[in-house]
């Protein structure tokens, strides 16, 4: 019988067996936030040595300061976190991806477009969204912190070899349906543990067409089904991708990586342990209306009514879940107020994101009442989009125009002050909306970046499609 | 890690909730948000972090009606959930919380798999049980049953309840040799060196450009 991708790198990984699924599996790359020095702290208290820098990273992303001022940017980010994590890169010799420094990003965004992961490599963050790397063929997961002690003084990590899933994407997709709907779409169809502990690849026709921003997209949303892993095939797409990153192989190195890189799918008689096909040819935009993100509706939907729910626990979930966002059940969700509009996070915040979000507030203003912010994923996407001029057209629309990092997503940024006020309504192109993410008693809702776009030009959660 | 006995008994509480995640078991503690200098380890996490915002209202106060502030499981060592306990966050304060606050086994019908690898890292007992067996014991165990009390016997992989009954659990070899013998994980790997050299020098060979190390 054929191989699943993720069977064939992880079975190239294994060190040791321990038995029962357990394996002591090679961990080809770390990457550090500065969120990880406790654990560098650790391995000096007991006396180990780091033992490979050179597959070992650190880039300053979750608690640095991102909403300032023009003076305020490069160096003056920095603070105890930051520090503290580039006096260990000194210490330890890793590079850091710092504050100040031109790769500098969201550990998801600038991964990928750095090429520090590759297809066929194993690669770790202690981010729970590191499987967004996966998009590029590559297995990643995240690590706990007592993983990370582990990998920085062994370069393994003890795994039990998770079950594997296959998900198609089928049909096609209507006019301005983003990945972003689509995944939205996906994990309230099989819900918030409809993938718990799975090795999940995606595949189908509509992956094979998808740029490579979408399909990080993609990998990204798919640890909201629980997935432990998120993995896409490499393809012409993904070859043409990691071409242009600074550290990918290049010239004969590049031949040898792409002579491996090939073999890199799943057998046409691979066996997956569970395989689901989602049809996302007649989805409207999507948007979330409760507290987790299987709790989502198009548009045009109604928000749903708990009563008409028959399973009991699930229907006091939504109850709570209504009773934290003060919708109404059976009411529209389009025209509902909102206070403020984040677009930014590792789920959306590449350049095709801002180019799309750019072309809906093209010529119009925010609205009177609404705060903007645009927070772009990493420095490269910062530069691009100030080269293209959309920097400029988000100010004059009465955006704000933000530095680098997690910023507002998870409620770090800035050592945990970038936070929403109590009873805000926000909506957001990030990819968790759990009660108190934004901001304790904040509220999120979760659209794609020209969703945002058009909440924020009307002040209400709006259908893009009418703007 | 301490050296870890093979029997934990004592008083087992109820917490029948799907999908508990880490923020729930421990919310960011004051050491984490005060920077990096701070942030520490075990010894930074208070008791009171455990479910603190269940256990406490706004003002700090204890909310009597949460199971965990009933007088009956004060003392509890054994903590019974359900589906994905402590899934989310890969912080590994939810364990030392858990810890700190005196609870040495979660008996649950899933685990998050961050927080379950967390256990064995810090000796805390993990064990899955299918979901009437869950039921069960939280029936006998829970408000109005016959008494609080579990004992686990991690060499027989039995739980034991008050009126005698035993179920059995089980529990991948190596992880119960790890509980019993209070190994420390790194020590066990790093016994596996000559492995993961090899497995280095052989990749230096068929993958150049991914094993750059000299």
């Amino acid at each position: 019988m054929g191989k699943t991708l993720f069977d064939k790198i992880w079975d190239d990984h294994v060190v040791h067996d321990h038995g029962d699924g357990f394996a002591v599996v090679f961990v080809d790359r770390l990457l550090m936030t500065d969120l990880t020095t406790p654990q560098l702290d650790q391995l000096g208290q007991r006396k180990l040595p780091l033992k490979f820098p050179a597959y070992t990273m650190a880039v300053s992303d979750h608690t640095i300061k991102t909403l300032v001022t023009p003076a305020e940017r490069g160096r003056s980010r920095a603070n105890s976190w930051t520090d503290a994590m580039r006096a260990k890169a000194r210490e330890y010799g890793f590079t850091h991806y710092d504050v100040d420094h031109p790769g500098q990003g969201i550990s998801s965004v600038m991964a990928p477009e750095l090429g520090l992961a590759l297809p066929g490599m194993t690669f770790t963050v202690l981010d729970s969204h590191a499987c967004t790397s996966g998009a590029l063929g590559a297995a990643a997961w995240a690590s706990s912190a007592g993983d990370v002690l582990h990998i920085l003084a062994t370069q393994t990590s003890i795994l039990k070899k998770p079950p594997t899933m296959r998900i198609l994407l089928e049909g096609v997709p209507g006019k301005g349906i983003t990945p972003k709907d689509m995944m939205l779409h996906l994990v309230r169809q099989l819900g918030v543990g409809g993938g718990v502990g799975y090795a999940v690849e995606l595949s189908g026709p509509v992956i094979r067409s998808m740029p490579m921003e979408g399909r990080f997209t993609v990998c990204n949303l798919t640890v909201e089904i629980g997935a432990r892993v998120a993995i896409i095939a490499p393809d012409d797409i993904t070859y043409d991708y990691l071409r242009s990153c600074p550290e990918a192989p290049k010239g004969a190195a590049w031949d040898k990586a792409m002579a491996h890189w090939r073999t890199v799918h799943s057998d046409p008689d691979a066996h997956f342990d569970r395989e689901v096909s989602i049809d996302v040819s007649s989805i409207g935009p999507q948007v979330s209306w409760g507290t987790c993100p299987a709790d989502v509706i198009g548009i045009g939907e109604t928000i749903p009514d708990p009563a008409k729910e028959a399973d009991a626990e699930r229907r006091s979930q939504m109850a709570s879940a209504l009773e934290y966002t003060g919708l109404a059940a059976g009411g529209a969700i389009e025209g509902t107020p909102i206070d403020v509009v984040f677009i930014g996070s590792c789920a959306n915040n590449r350049i095709s994101d801002l180019r799309l979000a750019a072309s809906i507030a093209r010529g119009r203003k925010v609205a009177p009442n609404v705060t903007a912010w645009v927070v772009p994923g990493s420095q490269n996407v910062k530069r691009q989009a100030e080269a293209e001029g959309l920097d400029r057209l988000f100010l004059d629309a009465g955006f704000h125009w933000a530095e680098p990092g997690c910023s507002m997503c998870g409620g770090q940024g800035h050592g945990f002050t970038e936070i929403l006020k109590r009873k805000t309504r926000a909506v957001s192109t990030i990819n968790r909306n759990f009660p108190n993410r934004q901001g304790p008693g904040s509220i999120t809702h979760l659209v794609s970046p020209p969703m945002a776009a058009a909440a924020a030009v009307t002040g209400a959660i709006t259908d893009v499609r009418k703007l | 890690m301490s050296q870890q006995s093979s029997i934990v008994s004592g008083i087992a509480v109820p917490l029948l909730r799907d999908y508990m995640d880490a923020m729930t078991v421990c919310p960011r503690t004051p050491a984490e948000k005060g920077g990096a200098a701070t942030q520490g380890g075990r010894e930074t996490v208070e008791p009171e972090a455990a479910f603190a915002a269940l256990r406490f209202d706004e003002n700090g106060v204890a909310r009597p009606d949460f199971v965990l502030n009933r007088p009956e499981f004060a003392g509890a060592r054994i903590l019974i959930s359900r589906k994905s306990f402590c899934c989310g966050s890969a912080r590994e304060h939810s364990v030392w919380a858990l810890l700190n606050f005196g609870i040495q086994c979660v008996i649950a019908e899933s685990f998050g798999p961050l927080f379950y690898g967390n256990c064995f890292k810090n000796g805390l007992i993990p064990i899955m049980l299918p979901p009437a067996e869950i039921a069960d014991l939280a029936q006998e165990v829970g408000p109005g049953g016959k008494a609080a009390m579990l004992s686990l016997d991690l060499r027989a992989c039995t739980i034991t309840t008050a009126s005698g009954r035993t179920v059995p659990f089980e529990m991948p070899a190596f992880r119960l040799k790890q509980l019993v013998e209070g190994l420390d994980e790194i020590d066990m790997t790093l016994k596996l060196t000559d492995k993961i050299s090899a497995f280095h020098a052989a990749g230096q060979k068929s993958k150049p450009w991914l094993y750059t190390q000299s």
